[in-house]
């Protein structure tokens, strides 16, 4: 019986060669983008999804900081995991781990490698991370003091198929044992760790074994709770804590921010943090992206197949009159839509394989590829063989199997059939889908274009930025600038603490002295040269600029952008005193010498915030020089010319301020891109529907057409009879779609305190795109058939 | 074997109803070969239909082998007709996508024969029918009098014990047309209850009896 539907639908498939082609081809485009991105989207969700007890380990991170000024960081304090070991009875352990981020030099006999995946662990870390030992023993591994745990391919490396436990290595010049191998960490960790140094190490060599509860660094404290244990709870008892330790006003800056190990890899606003991030927005965008191009080319199918039921409709008949039931039926069809799948997901596989590393690249990720990656890749193939091959087929297959034969028999045509509704929506839909992409990249592609032109209120045109890294570059700050200013074409040079595009940023608590106000205002201060506002073009509106003239602008006068001067609520500013908190937390008088007209220091995300800009040389983190567009050439020539000078063995790491400020934007360019991407594609599958909708639609009327024109209809009389009716679907897509539209993006466009408005223009235009696609499809069948030969349509009669 | 009694349909137009049947009175016994009659639209094929099971009347009652037709669900029906009754049609009504063989293969693939049975008929049909030759053939590549010839092969294979054929010569040559009419009468001959719906006298002859039906109603 199989053998006879298979065959069938064989025969069926290279019998409508053009309706198989429309639907292998919909259906391989979309189902290459759906397996792309579910691959992707298995990978990101795999994140440290393989340790025992993943939904009881947590790492603990801290926030410092009060109200609008408030920092992340990733790691916390080393007081803590051997807090918790002694008195936190919820916890089974806690450990810390410190990356050797400079890596550590192994040595064995005449190998001498640089390692970059090394630590230092707790002894507790092999009960939070309960990864199986080879060889060794986990409970005490770690437990003295210049013992090593290594993986297997690091145990390979130096140990060759020996066994290397009890071994010794060479790190750093010490002599270490290894006392424990465990296999080789999937690579989809946050923690990519391949040797781990006993933390007890660390004092050993001297360093400072201090646990300290008001400062920390790059430790990270990880956890494994007892089950029913809330996280909650270890928050508490550790506030608790830190206020005994570290007293009332540290603790009050402080909160403990408890993250599940699976959840690591999606937080990604945390300085410090360790592995690659995602954004979850990002994958579920993705995900509706998939979904939505795979949903277009099934409903091709759909269509497609109901619309030739007149000629199925024959062949159903005759099997029911013959013997056969509904259910067979259904299955034959079900087969052949099974079979058309199998045929395209056989297609996606190999555009998959062509295109992956592209995609995966252009997204920037990495795949892992291990034996999960081949088993997701099957079983996410199977899932789309199974669910496109049913959501296509069940309903062409219920709709052509209810047929009843007497109907076929008498050679009736079948009138008024309702399910015609159906394709009409389906188009409807397909279409929707399609505006709504073009769409949002219409609105992005403008906003993009907004921020990339409007004025920010400095010149970002003709300006470098020298990035200050070294600390011999800093040094030499004085020098570089004095050279580089001696060069005809370069016009200002100035150092900053903040520059469009890189991410630095200081706050200070500020208030004005005349003693109206007691209140601190919080202001953005940035470090700034003499010759910064110069440099950026910035405009003063009142007052002057920083001038050495005077001698006393160093450490006595700041200039205040409009919105702070509003802000600290001044009316004659010039001249004003106010404090700001220097050194020690005290607070100095400074005094305002000059107003700039507000200018975006940050991406357009951000409303301009008040600012502060005052003289202070040890903080600059990079250099502006402002050139003449002319001699560009010569001074970044001259530029490369002098820091080699003044700093032997370095060269310069510059940016071009325009490019540094579109970096802020990265994010939307690429979603810009990748919309386009996902638009063309599913305007590209509709219309392909389209395309074969109008060819039956001319089959079916091929008599008609042919007795129009034997009665003198024109061309364009056949064509728009063909088109009419898509093209009202096309219309009332595009009316459903707009509001849609326009909501979805309304909201996306909510991420910018500065941003376009959505206008007319930008549904008409999507609404028009569409429209003209899909009048361009349908008029390539409608003129064909209008320009054929009625002469051959009606002798076949 | 087949009983009508006072079987009626009609179609509903809005709220104007049109006979097509009216009052049909009939028996039917196993081993029969009976002619229909009538002109074009008279209900014949309405009539046959209905009686294959095709087709349900507005009115009257159908008894099969003494049980009421109208009683059954649909896959009592279903099964019914599968397993005793096989139809001709004018238009043979072959499967394009299939060849010769395929066809024949097809009725008792429904009825779930073992594969070794299967090919055993085929191969049995395909010799009585001397078309041994043409099995690997689609219909498109057979004449009308050999497509209909494959139809009522298929028609047979799963021994139906009564066969409805509507103007199964119709398209037919007359040469043509007495080979199938012949074949008809040996499935007769052999017990088969046979029904043919025909616009001939002369293939009405080879009936044991005539029905001639006349807008809706059967002429006494
Ligand atoms: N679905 C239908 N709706 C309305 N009228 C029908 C329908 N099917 C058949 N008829 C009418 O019933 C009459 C008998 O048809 P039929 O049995 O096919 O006649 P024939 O004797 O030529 O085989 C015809 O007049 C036909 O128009
Ligand atoms: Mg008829």
């Amino acid at each position: 019986m199989l053998k006879s539907y298979i065959i069938t639908a064989f025969r069926n498939i290279k019998k409508h060669k053009t309706f198989s082609l429309i639907n292998i081809l919909g259906l391989s485009i979309g189902m290459t983008v759906s397996l792309l991105i579910l691959i992707f989207v298995i990978n990101e969700f795999s994140y440290d999804n393989f340790y025992p007890n993943k939904d009881r380990i947590y790492r603990i991170a801290v926030k410092w900081g009060q109200e609008n000024n408030i920092m992340k960081f990733a790691g916390s304090m080393p007081a803590i995991s051997p807090a918790i070991n002694d008195a936190f009875p919820g916890a089974i352990a806690a450990a810390r781990v410190l990356k050797a981020y400079n890596g550590i030099t192994v040595e064995r006999k005449q190998k001498k490698i640089k390692e970059e995946n090394a630590c230092y662990a707790d002894a507790e870390y092999f009960k939070v991370f309960a990864l199986p030992f080879i060889s060794g023993n986990p409970e005490t591994a770690l437990a003295e003091p210049y013992s090593v745990v290594i993986t297997k391919s690091i145990a390979e490396k130096y140990f060759g198929n020996t066994n290397p436990v009890g071994e010794t290595l060479t790190i750093e010049g010490d002599l270490y044992k290894v006392t424990g191998l465990i296999n080789d960490i999937p690579e989809n960790t946050h923690l990519n760790l391949n040797m781990f140094i006993s933390y007890k190490t660390l004092a050993a060599k001297g360093e400072k074994d201090e646990h300290p509860w008001n400062s920390w660094g790059s430790v990270y404290n990880y956890v494994l709770l007892k089950d029913n244990v809330s996280p909650q709870s270890l928050k508490q008892a550790l506030g608790k804590e830190l206020e005994a330790n570290a007293g009332e006003w540290f603790a009050s800056r402080i909160e403990f921010v408890i993250q599940n190990l699976t959840e690591i890899h999606w937080i990604n606003d945390f300085r410090g943090d360790s592995g690659p991030k995602q954004n979850k927005m990002y994958v579920l965008v993705f995900l509706i992206a998939a979904i939505v191009i795979l949903a277009i080319a099934c409903f091709n199918y759909v269509n497609l197949s109901t619309a030739r039921y007149l000629e199925r409709m024959k062949d159903v008949g005759i099997r029911k009159v013959i013997g056969a039931n509904r259910s067979q039926i259904v299955t034959q069809f079900l087969i052949e839509s099974l079979m058309i799948t199998f045929l395209s997901i056989f297609i996606s596989f190999i555009l998959f394989q062509l295109f992956r590393s592209s995609a995966y690249s252009f997204i920037e990720t990495k795949i892992i590829l291990n034996e999960n990656y081949f088993f997701s890749l099957s079983a996410v193939i199977l899932f789309m063989i199974i669910i496109v091959g049913f959501i296509a087929g069940v309903y062409p297959a219920l709709f052509l199997s209810k047929f009843s034969p007497t109907e076929i028999i008498k050679n009736k045509v079948v009138s008024g059939v309702k399910h015609f509704s159906v394709r009409k929506v389906l188009v409807v839909v397909q279409f929707i889908m399609s505006i709504l992409l073009i769409f949002g990249t219409v609105v992005i592609y403008k906003q993009i274009d907004f921020m990339l032109n409007t004025s920010l209120g400095y010149d970002k045109e003709n300006v470098v930025i020298l990035n200050l890294i070294s600390p011999e570059s800093k040094n030499k700050y004085q020098t570089l600038k004095e050279k580089l200013s001696e060069h005809s074409g370069v016009k200002a040079v100035s150092g900053a603490f903040t520059v469009p595009g890189i991410n630095s940023r200081e706050n200070m608590g500020v208030k004005v002295i005349d003693g109206s106000n007691e209140d601190i205002i919080n202001l953005q201060t940035v470090a700034v040269d003499y010759d910064f506002v110069k440099a950026m073009g910035i405009k003063i509106i009142k007052g002057r600029n920083f001038s050495e003239k005077f001698g006393s602008d160093i450490n006595r006068s700041v200039i205040l952008n409009e919105t702070a001067v509003k802000m600290l609520n001044i009316n004659n500013p010039i001249g004003e005193k106010i404090g700001m908190p220097k050194g020690n937390n005290k607070m100095e008088e400074v005094t305002i010498v000059g107003v700039v007209k507000d200018f975006n220091l940050q991406s357009l995300h951000n409303k301009i915030t008040p600012l502060l800009l005052y003289l202070e040389p040890e903080k600059y983190i990079a250099m502006l020089v402002k050139y003449d567009p002319e001699s560009q050439k010569d001074v970044l020539a001259y530029i490369n010319k002098t820091w080699g000078e003044v700093l032997p063995g370095e060269k310069p790491n510059y940016i071009f301020l325009e490019d540094s400020y579109k970096k802020l934007y990265k994010s939307e360019t690429k979603t810009e891109k990748l919309l386009v991407f996902f638009a063309v594609l599913a305007i590209f599958i509709s219309s392909l529907g389209l395309l074969g909708l109008t060819s039956f639609a001319a089959a079916k009327r091929v008599k008609e057409i042919g007795i129009r024109k034997v009665l003198g209809a024109s061309v364009s009389n056949i064509v728009t009879l063909l088109s009419k009716e898509f093209v009202l679907l096309v219309v009332v897509s595009t009316l459903i779609a707009s509001p849609v539209a326009y909501i979805l993006m309304n909201k996306w466009l909510q991420n910018f305190a500065y941003r376009i408005n959505i206008n007319v223009w930008m549904f008409l235009i999507s609404g028009s795109m569409a429209l003209a696609i899909a009048l361009f499809t349908v008029s390539i069948i409608a003129i064909k058939a209008a320009l054929s030969n009625p002469i051959n349509s009606l002798r076949s009669e | 074997m087949i009983k009508l009694k006072g079987i009626e349909k009609y179609y509903k137009n809005k709220f104007i109803k049109t006979y097509v049947l009216r009052n049909i009175n009939m028996e039917i016994k196993e081993g029969e070969f009976v002619s229909v009659m009538g002109s074009s639209g008279a209900g014949k094929s309405t009539l046959l239909n209905i009686i294959g099971m095709l087709d349900v009347a507005s009115n009257g009652e159908y008894l099969f082998f003494n049980e009421s037709v109208h009683k059954m669900n649909e896959k009592q029906l279903s099964n019914l007709h599968k397993s005793y009754i096989g139809f001709v049609f004018q238009s043979y009504h072959l499967i394009d996508e299939l060849t010769v063989y395929e066809n024949l293969e097809t009725p008792i693939l429904y009825q779930k024969v073992k594969s070794g049975e299967r090919k055993a008929r085929v191969a049995e049909i395909l010799d009585e029918f001397k078309i041994v030759a043409k099995k690997d053939l689609f219909p498109n590549q057979l004449s009308g009098g050999q497509r209909q010839l494959v139809a009522v092969a298929r028609a047979i294979i799963a021994e139906p014990k009564l066969i409805l054929a509507d103007e199964p010569t119709g398209n037919l040559h007359s040469e043509q047309g007495k080979e199938i009419m012949e074949l008809l009468k040996k499935l007769n001959a052999n017990g088969t209850t046979i029904i043919q719906v025909t616009h001939s006298k002369e293939n009405a002859e080879y009936g044991d009896r005539i029905i001639k039906l006349n807008d809706g109603w059967i002429e006494e």
